[in-house]
């Protein structure tokens, strides 16, 4: 009796075991089930591309918190820029990408708006959390909110006029002048 | 960047040596040998008020307990035994014949004047031969 | 059943063998059916060990005699729970525990990967079926929980009774969940090294069982200084036994993990170090149950001696060469994405929080063998105690708590000093003047003082945090308590990990009193005498006997007052078992306990005279159970922190910050 509890026991282990070589299921078939070397590639360049413009994205946010300063942030977009389009070139030459003309100064433009907007037209959680972030790192960094538009120094939200050069600052040219 | 990284390295530095003073002072000022009860009779006198770790099998018959808690047995390794006097927490597995270890100080009077008091189950844990024996005999028992 | 069991577990072994071939191979040679079938196989293993498991539950229930596993660890009088609790009671029913386990765990992890991340899962699943191979070698071929006795006795020799506590029940669970949890993130490190695919996936998955691994330890800890507390009788809860330390290792490593890869996540650094460490997390753990079940290091636990010995430590050293081989291999593919700007950065903050507890764990690796180092070097066995692990282990956790207080407001990259001051100026004087008042209230003790302060600065920051995102949410409408809700909800990783902390400042504080502040004494009572402790007066009534069927107790009678109003009977007790058998341990010691949240009164009684005198020790423990408390605390934020669902594709996407990279591209 004994003997054969554990003898079917020992069948359904072996036959359980062995299903897949019997049943081969149409997610198991040899090529789809191992991703192509190329596709994976692709894949990955993908999500790079992604979390640079991430990064290019978060670069601007914290310019803009005036977490950063200008020689920084100038020198980390041009980088990054650069970064994304060797990216999207390489995107290209593997052929998965959309657009032939590689990855000139336009893609990345494009790009990297569509991440705005994105980012702006997001749910209102979306923007909780940012102004959560920005009230967790106001403390941290009391850096300029914006920037005159002619001498490039930092000035506060509410000034109408620079501190510095005297110019006049009104809401669309320190719009224009900040990076978002 | 070669200064901050120099801080980085002083700061690294500083967090591994103090962690190793910690450590050496540790050893240095709360290291105690472990002896056997031969170990620590062949180190008489040299022994006498150091700090030392001994252990041995109480002597069966050998507790006695004092008024007040305290406590005073022996223990040996075939070796010799020595009698310990102790007052403090008895854990419960203390009683004849089992692996008791004891730590202090060995006094000149040949008196183990213990403050740390730790027991062991016999070393046969997973024996057997003890299920056989208590007249419990099993179905047609052998002996063995 | 027997023999159904027995057979589980050989094919259990088995079916491990092949499923690392397959998978293997299946990777290698590009061949998906191979795959799956190792997948199915890592399933049936499962399958199989919870048969084995089953059966060997269903001889001890019964009480079958005839095996030796189950004549050791239980008897006839051994109420039903304790009977199914001797599964871990002795060293093959553990042995087999932890297959199961692991077995359960790679079969979760199967199911999880189903239909994801083809590379790298067949070389995670070869690594776990290799570690179950091992384990299932043990409990099928050295320490078989089936071995039959050539005479069935009558009766079994018993649980000892310090194990029969509920404690017992889910203590010894709790910590094997979290050793063996640890094979699981180690198996995705090892899958990465082997497959090269050193992305961000393996270091995902790590993570989240990191985490529960590293929950599972820590209940596991709490619930045995709980157990040693209420149940070993000398007003303490942790000793630094070697048994103690073999869990605590992995925990502190495993803490340093969980940590580290935050960094890795957000910045793509310290992926050789983060790779290093789960390796070394795995290493402490498996170290962690040789010395437990050993027997090599002798223990007040005191755990059979066996000769698994020398198969552990050939284990160990596979595990050590061959992952440090695979590492050194893949070493060029491991280069960090970033590099360190500032030491007043979140990072530095990190990186320093990995030393001290590599630097803690290192500490008690080295205090626990010392001994067997020191025979092995001089021919003296030389060992150091609890105030060797005490004076190394408190400064180390002092500076962790301060950086506790300063990792979640500093910020990334590189933090100005003004700004510094400004973020911390409300914990920093939340702390200064808790110390202040703690002076002047007249405590002396440096060690206290620092940890009371650095934990009213810990407990600042943490409340800052949360005040801040209340505080916008509820700027928009929303009351206090929804937006509280709503803001741990969104981000359950950084709030889990804030409430995390608040339970550990709570068990630091807890820590911090009963191990300072503790008083006690010890008297020797007639009937009508009193004896008095910390605003406690405990009047001595009389010795009481009496009997029921598991045991004969004696009882210290005392009725206690609490600053004069009474507080009801405190009654300690000598217990002596019944079952004489042979078992090794029939006296217990029930310690009276009243427990509050300022203080614990903890009466032993020591011993009794025939004149009715007894001889009584009391000590006033303050602020023990804040330890417990703490714990729920603990776990409730690794619960938090670990719910699923919420914002999965923002987590997935790691935004990298690449900053003042003057010298590099100088160079280039």
């Amino acid at each position: 009796m004994e003997t054969i509890l554990a003898l079917a026991i020992a069948l359904l282990a072996a036959l359980f075991i062995s299903m897949p070589f019997f049943f081969k299921s149409k997610t198991a078939a040899g090529d789809e089930y191992f991703p192509d070397p190329r596709a994976e590639k692709a894949k990955e360049l993908g999500s790079r591309k992604d979390s640079l413009l991430t990064a290019i994205k978060d670069i601007e946010f914290d310019y803009g918190l005036g977490k950063l300063s200008r020689e920084d942030y100038e020198e980390l977009h041009g980088k990054y820029r650069s970064e994304a389009a060797g990216l999207l070139e390489e995107i290209d030459s593997l052929g998965a990408g959309a657009e032939a003309d590689g990855g000139d100064d336009d893609d990345i433009e494009k790009e990297i708006r569509a991440q705005r907007g994105k980012f702006v037209s997001s749910y209102d959680d979306e923007e909780l959390e940012k102004e959560i972030l920005r009230a967790r790192e106001a403390s941290w960094n009391d850096g300029p909110e914006r920037f005159c538009p002619k001498c490039g120094s930092g000035c506060a939200r509410d000034d109408l006029f620079c501190s510095k050069c005297g110019a006049k600052l009104n809401q669309t040219e320190t719009q224009n002048a900040r990076p978002l | 960047m070669l200064k901050g990284k120099l801080k980085f390295i002083i700061a690294i530095a500083v967090i591994a040596l103090g962690v190793s003073y910690l450590v050496y002072g540790g050893v240095r000022d709360t290291m105690v040998y472990y002896l056997t009860v031969k170990e620590l009779k062949s180190k008489v006198p040299s022994v006498y008020g150091e700090r030392v770790r001994v252990s041995g099998k109480v002597v069966p018959g050998s507790i006695k307990h004092g008024p007040d808690g305290s406590l005073e047995f022996s223990i040996s390794d075939g070796g010799g035994d020595v009698d310990v006097a102790y007052s403090g927490i008895v854990p419960d597995i203390f009683k004849d014949d089992v692996e008791a270890v004891v730590e202090g100080q060995y006094g000149s009077d040949n008196v183990f004047a213990a403050d740390v008091l730790l027991a062991k189950c016999p070393t046969k844990y997973e024996s057997t031969e003890a299920l056989y024996k208590n007249g419990s005999e099993g179905k047609g028992v052998k002996t063995y | 059943m027997v023999e159904t069991g027995k057979i589980s577990i050989f094919l259990a072994f088995a079916v491990s063998i092949y499923v690392v071939c397959a998978s293997v191979y299946g990777a290698r040679a590009g061949k998906s059916d191979f795959v799956e079938s190792a997948r199915n196989g890592m399933l049936a293993v499962c399958f199989l060990l919870i048969i084995a498991t089953v059966a060997l539950v269903h001889s001890l229930v019964n009480l079958d005699f005839s095996l030796k596993y189950v004549a050791l660890n239980t008897s006839t009088d051994l109420p039903m729970i304790y009977r199914i609790t001797s599964l871990w009671a002795g060293q093959a029913g553990s042995l087999l525990l932890w297959a199961l386990i692991l077995s359960i765990y790679s079969a979760l992890v199967v199911l999880d990967t189903r239909t994801r991340s083809r590379l790298l899962m067949p070389y995670v699943v070869a690594v776990l079926a290799a570690i179950t191979v091992f384990f299932t070698f043990i409990v099928g071929f050295v320490e078989n929980p089936f071995e039959t006795l050539p005479v069935a006795p009558l009766e079994g020799r018993g649980l000892n009774p310090i194990l029969q506590n509920a404690y017992m029940v889910i203590h010894p669970v709790m910590l094997y969940l979290g050793y063996v949890g640890v094979s699981v993130p180690f198996a995705f490190g090892m899958g990465a090294l082997l497959s090269g695919q050193l992305g961000d996936e393996w270091i995902k998955y790590s993570r989240k069982w990191t985490l529960l691994a590293w929950t599972f330890l820590s209940v596991g800890l709490l619930l045995g200084a709980r157990w040693a507390y209420l149940e070993l009788g000398w007003g303490g809860y942790w000793a630094w036994d070697p048994v103690e330390n073999a869990a605590f290792m992995p925990w502190l490593a495993a803490t340093a993990f969980v940590h580290s890869v935050m960094i890795q996540e957000k910045k793509g650094m310290l992926k050789k170090w983060n790779m290093a460490l789960i390796i070394l997390t795995f290493f402490l753990a498996v170290f962690g149950t040789f010395i437990t079940r050993s027997g090599v290091i002798s223990s007040v636990h005191s755990f059979a001696q066996s000769d698994i010995g020398p198969l552990f430590l050939g284990f160990i050293a596979f595990i050590l060469l061959f992952s440090f081989a695979m590492f050194l291999y893949r070493i060029r593919d491991l280069e960090s994405e970033n590099r360190f700007d500032s030491i007043l950065s979140r990072e530095s903050a990190f990186i320093f929080n990995n030393l001290l507890f590599l630097g803690a764990a290192f500490a008690v690796f080295l205090g626990t063998i010392f001994p067997i180092m020191s025979e092995a070097l001089t021919g003296n066995k030389i060992l150091v105690g609890s105030p060797y692990f005490n004076r190394v282990n408190v400064p180390i956790a002092l500076v962790l708590i301060f950086l506790m207080g300063v990792g979640p407001l500093i910020s990334w990259r590189k933090a100005s000093r003004e700004n510094l001051m400004k973020n911390f100026m409300v914990p920093l004087v939340t702390g200064a003047v808790t110390a202040g008042v703690l002076i002047a209230l007249g405590v002396r003790e440096v060690y206290a003082v620092l940890s009371y302060a650095f934990c009213a600065f810990v407990t600042a920051t943490v409340f800052t945090e949360f005040f801040r995102g209340v505080a916008v949410r509820s700027g928009r409408g929303e009351n206090p308590a929804l937006a509280f809700v709503r803001l741990v909800s969104r981000n359950k990783r950084r709030y889990g990990g804030y409430i995390v902390h608040i339970g550990v400042v709570l068990i630091v504080i807890g820590i911090t009193s009963s191990s300072v502040f503790v008083t006690e004494k010890q008297a020797t009572l007639t009937k009508g005498q009193s004896l008095e402790l910390g605003g406690y007066t405990l009047t001595f009534q009389g010795i009481e006997q009496y009997t029921n069927d598991a045991k004969n107790a004696t009882v210290a009678k005392l009725e206690g007052y609490k600053n004069g109003k009474p507080i009801g009977p405190v009654s300690p007790e000598k217990n002596v078992y019944k079952y004489e058998g042979n078992r090794d341990i029939n006296q217990e010691t029930e310690v009276a306990l009243r427990s509050t949240f300022t203080d614990d009164l903890y009466v032993i009684l020591m011993s009794y005279g025939s004149d009715g005198t007894a001889t009584i020790r009391v000590m006033v423990n303050p602020m023990v159970s804040w330890i417990w408390a703490g714990g729920v605390v603990l776990l409730i934020g690794a619960i938090v922190t670990m719910w699923p669902g919420g914002r999965k594709e923002r987590e997935e996407v790691f935004v990298r910050y690449t900053l003042h990279d003057r010298d590099r591209t100088a160079k280039v």
